[in-house]
């Protein structure tokens, strides 16, 4: 008798199976041919149409909108005045935002333009501003047809932070608003909108003391709170939003110690409780993402340890912390699983849609650059015990973008804009689509 | 009919199983006999050249990066002065695709005029550790700078 029992046969067919199943990760890598200037930001997104939307510089920087899949693309500055720099965008159900700034003969200038994807067309480009001699580090989120601007500015040889927003779909703004008060300054801040309102947390440094404060946008005002003192904070301010909860990471410099620091503020019936991640001392961030849902935050983390001298102790590596409530905090995780930690992987990019969660890095281990992924069924509670990298593993350079997220979970597949270069000169990079499914 | 069924069933499981170990990229292995075979090949063979004075051959054993940097003429020119007569593997440490590898090595410089002054080194046995690292789809000696210690590569 070959077998015996019905529950041995479905036994055999489950061991059987195992290992057909096992690469349960299932990626589509698609090279775009145009040669990008990396000095520039690129961005994925995703309208309501179903279409996916790049925004990039090419190597001419002139900077384009793209809608990939239907391969058209539409150019954004048509008659610069001056050197490109730090474009951005946003989307609503109508129309596509983007933001840049030029630096030319009549000085600094943020732009604004809208594209209807209804109709495929542009409308007229807009000053923004130009009198806070506008630097290159902006950002723009929009909130139904309100659409908020928020970037740094040295005008009067002041860092501060500046505003505009617009209540009709980006057709008319608001004048400038300076947001750091005039006796501080400011230069790293995260622009936040979720839920109809909007936020700004940002540094304000004076002679005496340095602080992360909140600017909160109500009824076409703006209200200052002070959220904690600080130490030096350094570009990486991360919002995000639990139930009736607000909360902020970010990475700093400790104001007495002088050593790398990351610090969680959630405020809860008004009152804001800080703490400091325990097992990240001494660890110098070199990315921070965060994905949350109103009922959890996932918090991946990239960094390493450096000598006073500034001198490398440690590759980058990587770390992910969970948590129901803000304040405590499930970590760290690990998600590589590579066994040694003699590569660097660094800038974590996440999303979470229900259970599932997703995190992409850019790895080292096989000396050539890499995108490495795992993922959590359980919201990120738990992580497989084996990454996944994309296929020809030390054939390609294949990196993730420093700062935007460019992950992101739609219609049942998540999706990531990354990019490659074309060889070893690392002279020539594409932008690299994919399209992952679990 | 379920008997013959399970039969294909596992005989389609064992092939695809065997498939997968035989087309496993030694990238993604961390631990085989096989790349640390092919790492004594590879240094032994790189060091040939290097005392056949082979150059051109020799520059190819470099890591890419560091190739797509300087072309192989360059090369050639700024590394005619030490002469090597012996090399010998010694160890090498595999932590995924990165090798220290222990080699001993005689070489010499003859006699050069620099500026004016006559300049040699007698013939000189020392061990030291290199790096090799495994990309693609095979070994690569990491090129180190002599004025700085550093390479071009980022890892």
């Amino acid at each position: 008798m070959f077998f015996k029992r019905k529950s041995q046969i479905i036994g055999l067919i489950i061991v059987l199976l195992f290992p057909l199943s096992a690469a349960a990760l299932s990626i589509k890598e698609t090279v775009h041919p145009e040669v990008i200037a990396l000095k520039h930001h690129y961005y994925l997104r995703i309208s309501p149409d179903n279409r996916f939307w790049f925004l990039y510089a090419d190597s001419k920087d002139q900077l384009w909108l793209e809608d990939f899949l239907h391969k058209k693309r539409y150019l954004v500055n048509e008659s610069p005045k001056g050197v490109l720099s730090s474009p951005n965008i946003a989307l609503n159900d109508k129309k596509i935002f983007v933001i840049w700034r030029e630096k030319g003969p009549e000085g600094k200038i943020l732009y604004f333009r809208a594209f209807n994807f209804k109709t495929n067309s542009w409308e007229a480009p807009k000053i923004l501003d130009k009198d806070s001699a506008p630097l290159n580090r902006n950002a723009i989120q929009v909130q139904g047809e309100k659409v908020f601007v928020v970037w740094y500015g040295e005008a009067e040889n002041r860092y501060a932070i500046y505003v505009t927003y617009s209540l009709n779909n980006g057709k008319t703004f608001s004048p400038t608003k300076k947001l750091t008060p005039d006796d501080y300054k400011s230069r790293y801040f995260s622009l936040f909108a979720a839920e109809g309102k909007v936020y700004v947390f940002g540094e304000e440094i004076s002679p005496e003391k340095r602080q992360m404060a909140l600017y909160q946008w109500a009824a076409k005002a703006w209200n200052r709170e002070m959220v904690s003192p600080c130490g030096v904070v350094v570009l990486l301010i991360k919002p995000f939003l639990l139930t009736e909860k607000l909360g902020v990471v970010w990475f700093q410099f400790g104001q007495e110690t002088h050593q790398p620091q990351t610090v969680w503020a959630l405020k809860e019936n008004s009152i804001w409780q800080t703490g400091i991640f325990k097992e990240l001392e001494g660890i110098e961030l070199s990315g921070l993402q965060v994905a949350f849902d109103g009922e959890r935050v996932l918090l991946a983390l990239s960094g390493l340890k450096r000598l006073p001298s500034g001198e490398k102790v440690t590759k980058n590596d990587l770390w992910v912390y969970f948590s129901e409530n803000g304040e405590s905090w499930v970590g760290p995780l690990r998600v590589r699983t590579y066994p040694f930690k003699n590569t660097h992987a660094k800038k974590p990019k996440v999303a979470l849609a229900g259970k599932k969660a997703l995190i992409a890095w850019e790895d080292y281990r096989f000396i050539r650059s890499n995108i490495c992924f795992n993922y959590s069924l359980d919201a990120g509670k738990t992580w497989q015990k084996e990454d996944t990298c994309l296929s020809r593993p030390g054939f390609h350079n294949s990196r993730v973008p420093w700062l935007e997220n460019n992950l992101f979970f739609y219609d049942g597949k998540f999706y990531f804009l990354g990019h490659r270069f074309e060889s070893d000169a690392l002279a020539k990079p594409h932008l690299l689509f994919l399209e992952i499914e679990l | 009919m379920i008997k013959k069924f399970l039969c294909l069933l596992f005989f389609l499981c064992l092939a695809s199983c065997a498939a997968n170990v035989s087309e496993r990229p030694l990238a993604l292995d961390f631990s085989s006999p096989r790349k640390k075979d092919l790492l004594r090949q590879r240094v032994e063979a790189f060091w040939r050249y290097m005392i056949q004075g082979d150059l051109e051959r020799a520059y190819s054993f470099y890591d890419p990066f560091f190739r797509a940097k300087m072309d192989v003429k360059e090369f050639v020119v700024k590394h005619q002065t030490v002469k090597y007569k012996k090399a010998e593997f010694i160890d090498a440490k595999i932590e995924g695709n990165i090798a220290k590898v222990k080699v001993k090595v005689t070489y010499y410089i003859p006699k050069i005029k620099v500026i004016n002054r006559t300049f040699s080194v007698p013939e000189t046995t020392k061990e030291f550790e290199e790096t090799w690292l495994f990309i693609g789809d095979n070994w690569y000696r990491q090129y180190i700078f002599g004025l700085t210690g550093k390479g071009v590569v980022y890892y």
